[in-house]
């Protein structure tokens, strides 16, 4: 009986150290959202001047550097009013990212801005950091 | 002196202190030999110490220049100079704009050293630079930079680059981002001298550092260069083409190593001898109770045994080995004894008719005179010859002869009832008696009861010329010796008295008294 105990108390502290370890990810992909690379943020800065790049950080976080042009949207704090301020044309291309693979927000905010109609949404899954670390230009503070 | 003179015990002795002292020796041996090899492991450890502590200063050098980079490049307003300056070369506002941080500062100027400020079209060639910090470098990229920079396409044009290179100035930092970011309207090279941040890099490595530029220009001298005890070891930090930009010299504390070594050492070979000192104190314990004390026992019980003492026995004590070597030795002992027995009896009894013989009794027969010589007793001594045996020989033949010596020799033996009374066959057909402590009477009473048992035998002797039968003549002597006669002397008036029955006509006996 003893030892019957032991061996589920065992397994119980088993799970809770396994679930403990998983951290949070980001999905592979968002359905309905094209997912990118920093190149082809970069190709599609220039290639399509109009194109909106939301940074779903913390404001805090963009200030201390962000994409150029990037405007800095919380997703948890993002409704569709504000979205639509910022890109009124559904069809216009919007770029989203965050802090990278282990962030949470940019996506959020894709899946988000596609249920509100928004039909050209681009995934910028590896983010802030991918984008630092092929270094990138970026900007400090407020967009000029 | 030869080992084969040695005892088991000296030989064990020597073998355990030689195991003990070789021991101790290889001890202190791997002891220099680990000594060295923690020194050169710590040595190897302070070399990749400095050089990741290096590489930790250039990506912190790296990551504040292109903080700085940032915040310049994306400025408006250097966007609009150096749009304008590519149409008016010479102009001094970009100079000035580029003067700025050299009087101004900027985020992050405590932590870097700027020498210089460059600006460069989108094409890598030179439009202007700042006119503070350091004077007369090339007015071109770094060749390094140059040549990372020109292979470049696309969006990888808009990537921050930097390197370490050698100018005329030594060795300095370059840093080339992008101006305007991605509408991208030239370059802006952001140099700094590294050596500022390299001089505290003993903050990473805790130990003492010393900083030389290729040139060989004392950056970071520690004092710790001439004290003795501190070993240098030397990290180059090398630009990506692999020249050499920087000696980095720290200094491993070896005294501090040594004395911990030392004491490591000093434990070690204590604890071996302790641990050998008593390995030996048991080991001899052991070997003295079980060993060296039953075989020194086992060899003096041998040569006591070797020395005549018959009756010794080996105690059955030690090791397996020696009980089982006492024992069989024990009984290889009583062996020995049983068949030394024999020998002597044999040697003492006849073996034809299986009484004493001559040899004994002698024997008998000087001790019975040192008896009744010391004890003033009286001693008989009876000398036996059978008649006319010649003739018995010739008539029946040797064989008979033989069995008649027998019956002779066993009728006197069965005469005489005393322990100390002695038959003998004298030689031939003559036969001895030794009566101790007899007096004269006794004597001629023995001698007659002799005399007619012997006749009472009744064995048929035709050729006697005293009887039909076997008859013995008896000579012999009463005395009671007082050393003066020697041994044969009283024989042969034994003899005489013999001699004097057979005169008398035999098959009688004489008995002489004397005193000598």
């Amino acid at each position: 009986m003893t030892k019957k105990f032991a061996v589920l108390v065992g397994l119980f502290l088993y799970s809770i150290m396994a679930l403990a370890d998983q951290k949070a990810s980001a999905p592979e992909s968002v359905m309905g959202a094209k997912t990118v690379i920093a190149e082809d943020v970069i190709e599609l800065m220039m290639a399509e001047p109009d194109v909106t790049i939301i940074d779903s950080r913390k404001n805090s976080e963009y200030l201390k550097g962000h994409i150029e042009g990037a405007i800095s949207i919380l997703n948890t704090t993002m409704t569709q009013d504000e979205l639509e301020i910022f890109v009124p044309d559904k069809n216009s291309a919007i770029i989203f990212y965050c802090n990278g693979s282990r962030c949470l927000r940019s996506s959020d905010s894709a899946r988000k801005a596609l249920s509100w109609g928004y039909e050209n949404i681009y995934w910028f899954r590896g983010g802030w950091k991918e984008w630092l670390e092929k270094k990138f230009p970026i900007q400090i503070g407020e967009n000029n | 002196m030869r080992i084969d003179n040695l005892s088991i015990k000296s030989v064990t002795v020597i073998a355990l202190s030689m195991i003990g002292v070789v021991a101790i020796i290889l001890s202190v041996l791997a002891g220099s030999y680990f000594k060295q090899s923690a020194l050169d492991a710590q040595m190897k450890s302070l070399s990749r110490v400095i050089e990741v502590a290096s590489q930790e200063m250039l990506k912190d050098i790296k990551e504040r220049t292109f903080q700085l980079g940032m915040s310049l490049a994306h400025s408006n307003e250097l966007k609009q100079i150096v749009e304008n300056s590519k149409n008016n070369k010479g102009d001094i506002v970009l100079p000035n704009f580029l003067d700025d941080p050299f009087i101004n500062g900027f985020v992050g100027v405590k932590d870097l050293d700027l020498v210089k400020l460059r600006v460069f079209d989108t094409s890598l060639n030179f439009i202007s630079e700042s006119s503070l910090g350091i004077k007369n470098i090339e007015q071109t990229l770094p060749p390094v930079l140059n040549k990372k920079a020109s292979n470049r396409t696309g969006v990888e044009r808009l990537k921050t680059i930097d390197a370490l290179w050698i100018s005329n100035y030594g060795p300095l930092h370059s840093t080339l981002v992008p101006i305007g970011g991605i509408k991208i309207k030239g370059y802006l090279e952001i140099i700094i001298n590294p050596a500022f941040n390299l001089a505290d890099i003993s903050n990473i490595t805790q130990t003492p550092v010393s900083v030389f530029s290729v040139t060989g220009k004392k950056i970071k001298v520690n004092d710790k260069d001439s004290i003795s005890g501190y070993l240098p070891v030397e990290y180059t930090l090398r630009t990506p083409d692999g020249e050499p930009a920087f000696n980095i010299v720290g200094y491993e504390d070896v005294d501090h190593l040594n004395r911990e070594m030392d004491s490591t050492q000093v434990i070690t070979t204590s604890g071996f001898l302790l641990l050998s000192l008593f390995s030996l104190l048991v080991a001899l314990l052991l070997f003295n109770r079980f060993l060296f004390t039953p075989v020194s026992n086992m060899v003096m019980d041998i040569k006591q045994m070797a020395n005549g003492k018959l009756d010794a026995k080996v105690d059955i004590q030690g090791l397996k080995e020696f009980r089982i070597l006492a024992e069989a030795f024990n009984i290889m002992a009583d062996k020995v004894k049983a068949r030394t027995r024999d020998f002597e009896k044999m040697s003492m009894q006849d073996s034809l008719t299986g009484i004493a013989n001559r040899r004994k009794f002698f024997q008998d027969l000087r001790r019975e005179i040192n008896r009744a010589t010391r004890n003033k007793l009286n001693l008989s001594i009876l000398l036996i010859d059978i008649d006319n045996f010649k003739n018995f020989n010739d008539m029946y033949g040797h064989l008979v002869g033989d069995e008649c010596l027998r019956k002779v020799a066993l009728t006197l033996h069965h005469m005489v009832k005393r322990p100390d009374d002695l038959v003998a066959r004298y030689g031939g057909e003559e036969f001895a008696i030794i009566l101790p402590d007899t007096s004269d009477e006794g004597t001629i009473k023995i001698a007659e009861k002799c005399r007619a048992a012997i006749e009472e035998m009744q064995v048929v002797h035709s050729a006697s010329t005293v009887s039909e039968v076997v008859t013995i003549s008896i000579g012999g002597i009463n005395m009671v010796p007082d050393g003066s006669l020697a041994q044969n002397e009283i024989i042969q008036m034994a003899d005489e008295a013999l001699y004097q029955a057979k005169q008398n006509g035999r098959n009688c006996i004489v008995i002489n008294n004397s005193r000598g």
